[in-house]
C-alpha cells in the first residue's frame, strides 16, 4: 500500500486525481499497474494515503492539491452514481454494497438483492451469473469506460432503428467484481453455484431515451 | 434471418437484461413507437416467423435465455402472446 501511494505521489496532482478516480482507464493507459489499480479499487490506496506520501516529498501545498481534488472527485462520483441510479437497476442489483450471500441466493433462486425476479410464462428464471462490482466507484468507472470506448461503436453496428444495445464482456483490465455462476436457468437445481472473485469483464445494456436524446445505462454487471 | 426478432429477444426479453415481463413489454412498446424502422421490421419478421414451420421458438427462446418451454406449441403461444398481442397489436 505504501509503495502504491508513493508511486501515485510521484505524479502531478491533477494526474493523481484522475488516476484515483479512474483506475481502470489509468491501467489501460499504462499510467499505473494493475496491482496499483487493484489497491485503489479495494480502498487500500486513497487520496489521504497519497497525500500523506506526497506531503513528505512536495510539502503541504502538493498534499492540499490532492485533498482538494479528492473532494472534486467525490462529487463527480456521486453525480455519476446518481445518474446511474436514475437510468436503470444496476446499483441495487450489482452495486458494491451487494453481499456475496445475496448473490448466492440469486444464483439459486432467481430473487435479486432488491427482491426482484424475472418471470416468463410462470417460470422464475435465473440469470447466467449473479454478480456485483467490488465497489460503486468501480461500477461507475466501468460505465464510463464503456461509454468512452465501446458504446458509439456498438450503436453504429446495431440494427437500423435499434433503441437498445448490449455490450458483452468488455475487458476492464483489472478485477472489478465477483459473483456466482448459475447451476441451471430455472430454480430448484441441485448443487452449489461456482464462485468467481476475479471478474474483470463487464456486460452493459444501454437504452436510448428519445425525450432527452441520451443512452441510459439500463444495467451493467461483471461477467466471467 | 429474423435479425430483429433476435435483437428484441437479446435486448428486452432475455433474463440477462433483467426486465420483468411487464417492463420488457412496456419498454419495447415505447421503443417501437419511437422507431418506425424497428416496428416495421419486427412486425414483418414476426409474420414470417409465425408462418415458418422450420423456425423454432422453443430453441430461440432457449438460446437467448428468455423462457424454457416444454414444447414448440408452448413457446409459439408465448411468442404470440408477448410479442404480437401485447406489443405489435397495440402500438
Amino acid at each position: 500500500m505504501l509503495a502504491a501511494s508513493a508511486a501515485l505521489a510521484g505524479l502531478a496532482p491533477t494526474l493523481t486525481t484522475w488516476v484515483l478516480a479512474n483506475p481502470v482507464a489509468a491501467t489501460n493507459a499504462g499510467v499505473i499497474t494493475a496491482d496499483v489499480a487493484a489497491q485503489i479499487a479495494n480502498g487500500a490506496v486513497t487520496p489521504v494515503t497519497v497525500a500523506e506520501s506526497m506531503g513528505g516529498k512536495v510539502g503541504a501545498a502538493g498534499a492540499k492539491a490532492v485533498e482538494t481534488s479528492a473532494a472534486t472527485m467525490t462529487a463527480g462520483l456521486d453525480s455519476s452514481l446518481a445518474r446511474i441510479a436514475q437510468d436503470g437497476h444496476a446499483l441495487e442489483r450489482h452495486g458494491g454494497l451487494i453481499t456475496n450471500e445475496q448473490l448466492f441466493n440469486r444464483a439459486l433462486t432467481g430473487v435479486g438483492p432488491d427482491g426482484s425476479s424475472v418471470v416468463r410464462n410462470g417460470q422464475i428464471l435465473i440469470p447466467s451469473s449473479a454478480t456485483a462490482f467490488n465497489s460503486n466507484a468501480l461500477l461507475a468507472q466501468a460505465d464510463e469506460l464503456i461509454r468512452q470506448n465501446y458504446l458509439d461503436r456498438a450503436i453504429a453496428l446495431s440494427k437500423p432503428g435499434a433503441q437498445s444495445v448490449v455490450i458483452e464482456g468488455a475487458e476492464m483490465g483489472i478485477v472489478v467484481g465477483r459473483g456466482f455462476d448459475r447451476v441451471l436457468p430455472v430454480a430448484g437445481s441441485v448443487g452449489p453455484p461456482q464462485f468467481n472473485d476475479g471478474l474483470s469483464r463487464v456486460t452493459a445494456v444501454y437504452s436510448y431515451d428519445a425525450s432527452v436524446k441520451y443512452w441510459r445505462t439500463t444495467t451493467i454487471y461483471p461477467v466471467k | 434471418m429474423y435479425e430483429y426478432i433476435h435483437h428484441v429477444l437479446a435486448n428486452y426479453l432475455t433474463i440477462n437484461v433483467e426486465y420483468s415481463e411487464e417492463e420488457a413489454i412496456s419498454v419495447l412498446r415505447k421503443d417501437l413507437k419511437n422507431s418506425i424502422t424497428l416496428s416495421g421490421e419486427l412486425k414483418a419478421e414476426l409474420e414470417t416467423a409465425f408462418a415458418d414451420k422450420n423456425f423454432s421458438w422453443k430453441d430461440t427462446f432457449n438460446e437467448y435465455d428468455v423462457f424454457f418451454a416444454k414444447s414448440e406449441e408452448e413457446a409459439n403461444t408465448y411468442a404470440r402472446k408477448v410479442l404480437w398481442d401485447s406489443v405489435i397489436r397495440v402500438i
